[in-house]
């Protein structure tokens, strides 16, 4: 994706490092302090416990054997 | 209402092709081919080095007795980056094996493994397809080094385990630099981000296992291939019948993954039907966005209405796009609820491989002769061959290939689990990561805007998600709690 033109090259990276260090911020600082909330900790600690892949995409992705495969065999 | 996707002026299929056609493979058949060959290399890598105590006759019993273990020889040499809370770097470091206060060492192998395995499979798909090397090469570490930060993102503790998932912050990562800097154009060759999409489709084929349809017996399929297929097809004729949505690849990508599995439907249809890459954008932020919210809702529900863990858990397999989302909600409803809904899920999963042929066929077939002013019965079968998506063919035969030899024997299903957490599985999930910071980086946040004015697809999603809800509800009592009530326990 090329730059507007009407942008300029110094504001166009001033608007990088603003919204870089806003990440930094929300994952180094906030995030962290979010994960300290008592649900929010209780919640992550049940699915630690339970070696539960939240983020799976797929099943695969799960730690979790699925069904005796001989069942159907 | 205008339709939002005429504000694109450039043609933006997911996503854009950076460089004219060159001699050389198609990008569908470099795909098939290339992916079929990196399974072909999975299972020789296996075979070759086949453990002593596993033979061709071993049984079930035998692997369930004793501690059978079949790895690929590069299982662990291929990884993402693992959890972390404050600390950044605790995502690259192993599990540690002495006490638990113990930090274990820092490990960047499986990300170097990674690096090597998608930079070998980029530059072999860009020999094929005609293109130049040193371009490649010289752009894909940036590229790579932007999904480590995306994977980074994903797997802070907090995102992960209320399933943000990776593809959200590959997208953001790519945005944030085309809408301020701009993508670079020596970055360029290596955005490649339609290729590694329909590769890392050709892999997950290996992952769609139609034995394991069979997990639940007749009510898993009923609650999982009879109403999924139904809410998809009334959910797209909705959107284009009452919701009028101009564009149908947009209404499809939102009815497949809100019906089917949220973001790895969504890949599937959007590549089938060659939806937009804002299209493909904005489906998965909606899909996540409730997915969030029906994680932490549904087993309230679930207990409020006082269903049995069994019907409960089946009805939020049913329903939770996120695979990971569904086993978190399941867990609230013990461990009966959680095995039922895991076991939907993964039954909805393989539902994928299905939909994205039929989509690709009915597609060609039928959209894109009418989008062309051919009428449906003109279109002759050389036509269709023409404009079928070839790649999808090296899914199709992924999946089968798989799913035959993981019926056939133990020994397959030992043989085709190595392959797969080995290879397919570890080298998939760093092709999407890589294809979503390069439709970010294709994106410009102007594209998006519009869809959001419209409304419609927010309110195709929820009103495809209400009869999603209703009908696996209605279907999840049927079965689990009237015809086959004692199937799970």
């Amino acid at each position: 994706m090329s730059r507007p033109a009407s942008v300029r090259p110094w504001s166009s990276w001033l608007q990088l490092t603003a919204i870089v260090a806003s990440l930094i911020f929300a994952w180094l600082v906030v995030l962290p302090w979010m994960a300290t909330w008592p649900a929010v900790d209780r919640h992550i600690k049940r699915m630690e416990r339970k070696n539960i892949a939240v983020d799976a995409m797929f099943y695969t992705e799960l730690n979790w054997n699925p069904p005796d495969g001989a069942a159907w065999r | 209402m205008n339709d939002p996707t005429t504000v694109s002026t450039t043609p933006s299929e997911l996503p854009a092709t950076p460089n004219p056609a060159r001699p050389g493979w198609s990008e569908d058949w470099t795909a098939a081919w290339l992916g079929l060959a990196i399974l072909a290399v999975g299972f020789v890598l296996s075979l070759a080095t086949q453990p002593a105590e596993i033979s061709r006759s071993i049984t079930e019993a035998e692997v369930e007795a004793g501690d059978v273990v079949w790895n690929s020889p590069v299982k662990g040499w291929v990884g993402k980056v693992g959890e972390w809370k404050s600390q950044p770097l605790d995502a690259f470091r192993g599990k540690s094996k002495g006490n638990p206060g113990d930090v274990a060492p820092l490990n960047f192998v499986p990300l170097l493994g990674a690096w090597l395995g998608t930079i070998v499979v980029g530059a072999i798909a860009s020999l094929l397809r005609g293109r130049g090397l040193s371009g490649f090469l010289l752009a894909f570490p940036v590229l790579f080094v932007l999904s480590v930060l995306a994977y980074l993102l994903a797997s802070q503790t907090v995102i992960s385990n209320y399933n943000l998932e990776y593809a959200l912050w590959a997208l953001l990562v790519g945005l944030i630099i085309s809408n301020t800097i701009g993508t670079p154009q020596w970055l360029r060759p290596a955005v490649l981000g339609e290729m590694y999409i329909k590769l890392g489709l050709v892999l997950l084929g290996a992952e769609v296992l139609f034995g394991r349809l069979l997990a639940l017996g007749i009510p898993g399929i009923c609650v999982s291939w009879i109403v999924t297929p139904v809410v998809l097809v009334s959910t797209y004729v909705f959107g284009q019948r009452v919701l009028k949505m101009d564009s149908k690849s947009l209404n499809m990508v939102i009815s497949a993954d809100m019906s089917v599995c949220g973001v790895s439907a969504a890949i599937a249809t959007s590549a089938a039907c060659r939806a937009k890459k804002e299209e493909l954008s904005l489906a998965i932020g909606l899909s996540l966005s409730f997915t969030v919210v029906m994680m932490v809702v549904m087993p309230i529900a679930v207990k409020a209405i006082g269903l049995d863990p069994v019907v409960g858990g089946a009805w939020i397999g049913g329903t939770i796009d996120a695979t990971g989302a569904v086993v978190a909600a399941g867990e609230a409803l013990g461990p009966v609820g959680q095995e039922t809904a895991s076991t939907v899920k993964m039954i909805q999963n393989i539902l994928i491989g299905v939909i994205a042929f039929a989509v690709a066929v009915y597609w060609t077939k039928s959209v894109e002769s009418a989008e062309g002013g051919q009428a449906k019965t003109n279109v002759g079968a050389s036509e269709i061959w023409k404009r079928f998506p070839k790649f999808i063919l090296g899914f199709v035969a992924a999946s089968l290939l798989c799913s035959i030899v993981f019926a056939a024997s133990t020994y397959g299903e030992l043989l085709v689990n190595s392959v797969v957490s080995g290879v397919a599985k570890p080298l998939r999930g760093w092709l999407f990561c890589l294809a979503f910071v390069c439709i970010g980086l294709d994106t410009n946040f102007r594209q998006l805007l519009p869809y959001f004015k419209t409304g419609k697809p927010v309110a195709l999603y929820i009103c495809g998600q209400t009869l999603n809800i209703l009908l696996t509800l209605a279907m999840a009592y049927l079965m689990f709690g009237v015809l086959f009530k004692d199937v799970v326990k």
